[in-house]
C-alpha cells in the first residue's frame, strides 16, 4: 500500500530552496567571519614575527659585542718579551683592547675631541679568536641606521683605514644616531628613548679612574642599541622600538 | 512525523555531533599548540641568552677563586709547591695539575675521568696530551664565597703552570712551534727560554732564588648551567705573583740632603750591603752573591747643613768606625777617598723610590693593602698624614695588627712618628714622621721613614738586635704636609751605640715585598 502522500513527501523531498539559501548565506557569513580572524590573525602574526626577529637580531648584535669587548687584548703586551716589544715590526702580534686613529699607536688621541675612532658610532677591537688567525681588528659602526662590522688581520697600518672598504651591514634600523624626524616619531611612542632629544651613543666610555679619556685607558665600554621593528603596530599604527643595553669591560690589562 | 520516525531520524544522525565536537577540538588545539609554540621558542631563546650570561659569569667567578687561593695571604690558600710561592728551584713542574671542584649537590666532578660529565677534554687542546696523562693533584673542594650559599655554578679551576703552547703565544718571537717550558714574569713582561736573568735577558729556567721573577700560572675554569638549555664556557686567566720591586742602592738609603749624620760609637754595630740572610732565615730562600752599598746617599751638595761637603763626603767623614760599614765598592770612587773606605755610594734611588711624588704614591698603595694603619680616630683627612702623634710597638688598640712574626709579614702604616721599643717586627713598616728605637730592637723587612718636615731615624741606645732588609729614610712633604718636588732634608741618629745594625737582605726584601693578590697577565675565553 503505498503511504499517504503527505508523509510521502515529507519522508522523500530534499531541501527547499529558501532553506538552502538561508544555509547558504549562514555557511558564507559564517566563514566570512571565521577568515576574517584567520587573516587577522596571520597578519599579525607576520608582524609580530617581524617584530621579534628584528629584536631577536639586536639580541644576537649586542651579546656579539658584548663578547668580543670581554675578549678584547688578548695577547696583552705583557706576555710578551721585551725583546718582541722592542721592535714595532712585531705590533701585530698583540692586543690593544681598543684600536685608535689617527695616530696609531705612536701616540694617542681624546676620545670625542681627536680621536676619529673610538668614538659613539665607532669602536675597533684587537683581539686573537683563537681560530689560528692571529689577532683580528674588529670593527663596529653606525652609519645612517646599519650598524656595520668588519674583521680582519691586524697589520701594522693604520686600523680606521685598513678597516674603511670592509664593513658589511650587521643590524639594521638602528635609531641611535636617527634624523630629528625620526626620533621625534619616536619619543612620540617612547618618550624615554633620547633623553633631551639628542642621538643616544652605541659606544660611551665611563671614565676610569679619573685618567684621560683616551683610549688605552678604557676599561668598561657602555653599549646600547636602539632598534624599530620594521612594520607599525597594526592596532596603534606607531612604532615599534625596543633599547637593548649591555656594560662590557675589557678583562686584558691596557698599555 | 510521527515519534517513531522521530527516533529513527535521530538514531541516522547519532555520531554527528562526535565528530563536529572532535574536530572543533582538534582546531582549537592546533591554534592552542601553535600559540604554546611559539611562546615556547620565544622564552626557550631569552632562556638561552640568559643561560650563557650565567655561564660566563660563573667561570669568571671560578677562574677568580683559583686565583685569590693562589695568593699566599688567602686563609684557604693552595700551596701549589712547598716553599710557594718563592721564586728559585720550588716551581710548579709542567705537566702537574691542580683541580679545585665545586659539585652541585648530588653530583659528581671528576675532570680526569673520561666519562664524568665534566670530563676536561679542553686539557688536551692545550697540551697536547689528554688530561689522564697529566700528574693530577689531589682535587681540592670549592670553598664557599658565602657561608650557606652555593657557588656558582663552575664546575672545576684548573691551575697548571704556563707555558707558550698552553698560551698559545711565542713569548719570545723565537719561531716554530711554541714550546712547553715554564715562563716567568719579571714585573712588567713575561719572559721565555732560558738565559740570565737580566731584565732584558730571559731567565734561567727556574731564576735564581731571590730574584724578582715568579712562575706564570695559568688558571681555566668550566661553568655549566642547570637545565635543558644550559650554557656553558671555559675561561682562563694567565696570572703571575708579583711585587713592589723595589731596588734600595744601599742598605741603609738616605735620600736627599742629609741635616745631621751622627754614626754609632759601639764596635758591634755594623751597616753591611752585602746580601744577607740576618737573623731569622726566610724559608726557601737562600741570600745571593750581590753586594749593594752599606749607605747610599743623594749625588751633590749637602745643602742641609754648613758642612760645604757633598752628601757622600759628609757622611764618611762622620762616621766613628768607618771600617764598620761594609759592602759594594762605591763607583765611582769618592774623590778625594774617605778614610777607612766605607761602603757610601752616591747613588739616586730609582722606580717607586725615585722622588717623593712616587713615594707618596707608593705609600699610598701600601696603605691601601696595609694589614694596620695607626692614626687617630677618627681617621685625619687625606692621606698618609703625620699626625703629630707616637705610636708605640704592637699597640693594637691603634691599629697595630696581630699575628705578627718571621711566617707572617705584616704591612703597617703609622700616621705619625713611631716608636719600635725594644721589639723585633716582621714586614714593611712606613713611618711618616720621625723613627725611634731603643734596647734590644730589630727589624726584619723594609723600613720606609718618609715624613715631613726634617725626617729623623733615631736610635735612642741600642742593643741586640738587627735590622735585616733595608732602611729608607726621606722627607717628601714640607711640614703642612705639602708634597715636596725633589727630597727634604734627612737626619739619622745612632749616636747612642748598641749592635743593632743595618743589614742588607734580598730575601727579606723580597719576601714582605709581595703584593696581596695574583696580577692578571691575560684572560681569553675558550670556544667549545
Amino acid at each position: 500500500m503505498r503511504p499517504p502522500l503527505k508523509t510521502r513527501k515529507r519522508k522523500d523531498s530534499g531541501f527547499t530552496l529558501l532553506e538552502l539559501m538561508v544555509a547558504t548565506v549562514l555557511f558564507i557569513i559564517i566563514t566570512g567571519m571565521v577568515f576574517a580572524v584567520v587573516i587577522a590573525t596571520q597578519t599579525r602574526y607576520k608582524s609580530e614575527k617581524e617584530y621579534m626577529s628584528a629584536f631577536q637580531q639586536a639580541n644576537v648584535a649586542i651579546d656579539q659585542i658584548v663578547r668580543d669587548i670581554h675578549g678584547a687584548g688578548f695577547p696583552a703586551k705583557i706576555v710578551f718579551n721585551t725583546s718582541v716589544l722592542g721592535n714595532n715590526a712585531n705590533s701585530a702580534k698583540w692586543a690593544l683592547p681598543v684600536a685608535w686613529s689617527p695616530s696609531y699607536p705612536t701616540s694617542s688621541c681624546v676620545i670625542g675631541t681627536t680621536c676619529t675612532t673610538p668614538g659613539s658610532w665607532d669602536l675597533i677591537l684587537e683581539e686573537d679568536l683563537g681560530d689560528g688567525n692571529g689577532v683580528v681588528w674588529i670593527r663596529y659602526q653606525l652609519s645612517g641606521n646599519v650598524l656595520k662590522r668588519a674583521q680582519t688581520p691586524k697589520t701594522t697600518g693604520d686600523p680606521k683605514t685598513v678597516t674603511d672598504g670592509l664593513l658589511q651591514p650587521y643590524l639594521e634600523n638602528v635609531m641611535n644616531n636617527a634624523s630629528a624626524s625620526d626620533i621625534a616619531t619616536i619619543t612620540a611612542s617612547y618618550p624615554g628613548t633620547f633623553p633631551g632629544g639628542n642621538p643616544v651613543p652605541v659606544f660611551s666610555f665611563p671614565q676610569y679612574q679619573g685618567a684621560p679619556q683616551a683610549p688605552p685607558n678604557i676599561h668598561n665600554i657602555n653599549v646600547a642599541l636602539i632598534v624599530m621593528a620594521p612594520g607599525k603596530d597594526l592596532q596603534t599604527q606607531r612604532v615599534r622600538v625596543a633599547t637593548f643595553t649591555a656594560q662590557a669591560s675589557t678583562v686584558n690589562p691596557n698599555q | 512525523m510521527t515519534q517513531l520516525e522521530q527516533g529513527k531520524s535521530r538514531r541516522t544522525q547519532r555520531g554527528a555531533a562526535l565528530l563536529i565536537a572532535i574536530f572543533s577540538l582538534l582546531l582549537i588545539s592546533a591554534v592552542a599548540i601553535a600559540l604554546i609554540m611559539m611562546a615556547g621558542t620565544e622564552s626557550a631563546i631569552s632562556g638561552n641568552f640568559r643561560n650563557a650570561w650565567q655561564a660566563f659569569y660563573s667561570a669568571r667567578a671560578g677562574v677568580e677563586e683559583g686565583r685569590g687561593r693562589l695568593w699566599s695571604g688567602n686563609p684557604n690558600t693552595i700551596t701549589l709547591v712547598s716553599g710557594f710561592p718563592t721564586v728559585g728551584s720550588t716551581t710548579l713542574p709542567v705537566g702537574t695539575v691542580w683541580y679545585i671542584t665545586n659539585p652541585a649537590s648530588g653530583e659528581t666532578v671528576d675532570p680526569k675521568t673520561s666519562t664524568n660529565n665534566y670530563y676536561d677534554s679542553q686539557y688536551a687542546t692545550e697540551w697536547g696530551s689528554a688530561i689522564g696523562s697529566a700528574t693530577v693533584k689531589p682535587y681540592v673542594s670549592s670553598i664557599a664565597s658565602l657561608s650557606g650559599t652555593a657557588n656558582a655554578p663552575y664546575k672545576w679551576v684548573r691551575i697548571t703552570a704556563t707555558t707558550e703552547r698552553s698560551l698559545g703565544v711565542d713569548v719570545d718571537n723565537s719561531g716554530g712551534s711554541p714550546d712547553n717550558n715554564a715562563l716567568w714574569f719579571d714585573g712588567s713582561q713575561i719572559m721565555a727560554g732560558t738565559g740570565t736573568g737580566t731584565s732584558t735577558v730571559p731567565p734561567a729556567v727556574p731564576p735564581a732564588a731571590g730574584s724578582n721573577w715568579f712562575q706564570v700560572f695559568t688558571v681555566a675554569s668550566l661553568a655549566v648551567t642547570p637545565g635543558l638549555n644550559g650554557g656553558q664556557r671555559i675561561e682562563e686567566y694567565t696570572v703571575a705573583n708579583q711585587n713592589y720591586n723595589l731596588n734600595f742602592p744601599g742598605a741603609l738609603t738616605l735620600a736627599g740632603p742629609v741635616g745631621t749624620f751622627n754614626g754609632a760609637n759601639s764596635n758591634p754595630y755594623h751597616i753591611n750591603g752585602a746580601d744577607g740572610s740576618g737573623s731569622v732565615g726566610v724559608s726557601g730562600c737562600a741570600p745571593t752573591s750581590n753586594s749593594i752599598s752599606a749607605v747610599a746617599v743623594s749625588p751633590g751638595l749637602d745643602t742641609a747643613n754648613s758642612s760645604g761637603l757633598d752628601n757622600q763626603h759628609y757622611v764618611g767623614n762622620s762616621l766613628p768606625r768607618p771600617g764598620n760599614y761594609t759592602g759594594a765598592t762605591p763607583n765611582p770612587a769618592p774623590s778625594p777617598a774617605i778614610p777607612g773606605n766605607p761602603s757610601i755610594s752616591a747613588t739616586n734611588p730609582t722606580g717607586s723610590l725615585s722622588s717623593p711624588a712616587m713615594l707618596n704614591q707608593f705609600v699610598d698603595t701600601l696603605e691601601q693593602n696595609a694589614d694596620g694603619v695607626m692614626q687617630p680616630n677618627p681617621a685625619p683627612v687625606g692621606d698618609h698624614n703625620n699626625s703629630g702623634t707616637t705610636y708605640n710597638f704592637g699597640d693594637t688598640a691603634h691599629g697595630w695588627p696581630s699575628g705578627m712574626d718571621a711566617n707572617h709579614p705584616k704591612v703597617v702604616v703609622v700616621d705619625g712618628s713611631f716608636d719600635l721599643g725594644p721589639n723585633t717586627g716582621y714586614g714593611i713598616l712606613v713611618v711618616t714622621g720621625n723613627f725611634i728605637y731603643h734596647g734590644n730592637s730589630g727589624w726584619n723587612g723594609i723600613i720606609l721613614v718618609v715624613g715631613n718636615g726634617t725626617t729623623t731615624f733615631d736610635g735612642l741606645g741600642g742593643g741586640n738586635g738587627e735590622f735585616d732588609g733595608a732602611v729608607f729614610v726621606a722627607t717628601t712633604r714640607d711640614s703642612n704636609g705639602h708634597s715636596l718636588s725633589n727630597f727634604g732634608a734627612v737626619n739619622f741618629d745612632i749616636a747612642g751605640g748598641g749592635g743593632n745594625g743595618i743589614y742588607y737582605s734580598s730575601c727579606w726584601v723580597n719576601k714582605v715585598s709581595q703584593i696581596p693578590g695574583l696580577k692578571l697577565l691575560s684572560f681569553k675565553e675558550i670556544a667549545n
